[in-house]
């Protein structure tokens, strides 16, 4: 080990093989940072401990809509919904991904089916506000949101940190949504 | 085995700078204001890599030279506890503890008296060798993340 590599110029076997281990740990080091900025890290060490755990498929797809893995996210979503039974928030999600990714009768028979559902089962007026969202509709959200304020959801509580609803954060109505929540910066 | 080709090697490992960039290099320059900011998706910053690394790095030179040693409770123990204000003094203590122990580290290789491949007399069948390869793979790997860190904050030239 201490020998001379007969090749080399100089450095020895036990100089080389560390020099591997150690440049590969760094290196490691480095993926991991890259996939936890990716949000690719937290999600994938949950899903080896408990791969039927829905709310981790439920979180990876939100971080693969981020990513504008649509697909992927769709794919998360579906196995979130099953393994949680029709969660309706994951529906919602699953009705909005569809309507960023363009798939907009998809969207919409989500949707329907999510307006329909309380009658089974209590449905936020925050998840359809979601699926408008991915609509582009605008006002048909602001108009569930409203309905969200007048239900008091816990839900709202993420309104003003939630990336989906960055295209209506420039409306004057989401500034005064804010401020009736006690959100307001 | 010839010892001090074992040891020079060592010692290299431990500096860095050959397979990666050294210690040093990975913290020079960094804005003060960045120290402790977490880029979007990061659980740390680069301050609290630092002092994750002086934290793990201070347990195994201590628990590899003293017997009455008690590591910290894991994984607490072993980061910073979370704080939105890091100060200058904050700061100066991680690098100064960080490469205090790191030297102290070297000059376990450098001494002598010790047979790095021993196993160490109050351990659980550890050797010196196992426990400085373990320092040397731990700050490479955490190097890697504070470089990583510090390009995502756009604060890398290196």
């Amino acid at each position: 080990m201490t020998a001379e590599t007969p090749h080399g110029e100089g450095p020895t076997y036990l100089r080389e093989i560390p020099l591997v281990a150690d440049h590969n740990a760094y290196h490691l080091g480095q993926i991991v940072q890259i996939r936890k900025a990716l949000g690719d890290w937290r999600w994938r060490k949950t899903l080896k401990i408990d791969p039927n755990f829905w709310m981790t498929h439920f979180y990876l797809g939100l971080a693969y809509v981020q990513e504008g893995k649509y697909g992927a996210a769709i794919s998360e979503f579906h196995k979130g919904k099953t393994l949680s039974e029709d969660d309706s928030n994951v529906i919602a999600l699953l009705g909005y991904v569809h309507g960023v990714a363009g798939k907009r009768s998809e969207a919409q028979k989500i949707l329907d089916k999510l307006i329909l559902l309380p009658k089974q089962q209590y449905t936020s007026p925050f998840s359809i506000a979601e699926i408008y969202i991915g609509l582009g509709e605008k006002d048909r959200a602001f108009e569930w949101l409203e309905k969200a304020y007048e239900d008091r959801t816990w839900l709202l509580r993420i309104l003003k940190v939630e990336p989906i609803f960055d295209p209506i954060r420039s409306d004057p109505r989401f500034a005064d949504l804010l401020r009736r929540i006690g959100l307001a910066p | 085995m010839n010892n001090s080709i074992l040891r020079q090697n060592l010692i290299e490992l431990l500096r860095g700078g050959h397979a990666h960039v050294a210690p040093e290099q990975a913290l020079d320059g960094l804005a003060p204001a960045l120290r402790n900011v977490r880029p979007a998706n990061s659980p740390h910053s680069v301050w609290e890599n630092l002092e994750h690394m002086r934290l793990a790095q201070e347990d195994i030179l201590r628990y590899t030279l003293d017997a009455s040693w008690v590591s910290p409770a894991f994984p607490e123990g072993y980061w910073p506890k979370e704080t939105g204000e890091l100060t200058e003094e904050a700061w100066a203590a991680s690098v100064a503890g960080f490469f205090s122990d790191l030297e102290e580290v070297v000059k376990l290789v450098e001494d002598s008296n010790v047979d790095l491949t021993a196993e160490i007399p109050h351990g659980q069948g550890h050797t010196y060798l196992r426990e400085i390869l373990l320092v040397a793979d731990h700050n490479a790997y955490h190097l890697g993340q504070i470089v990583q860190i510090r390009k995502a904050l756009g604060d890398w030239g290196g």
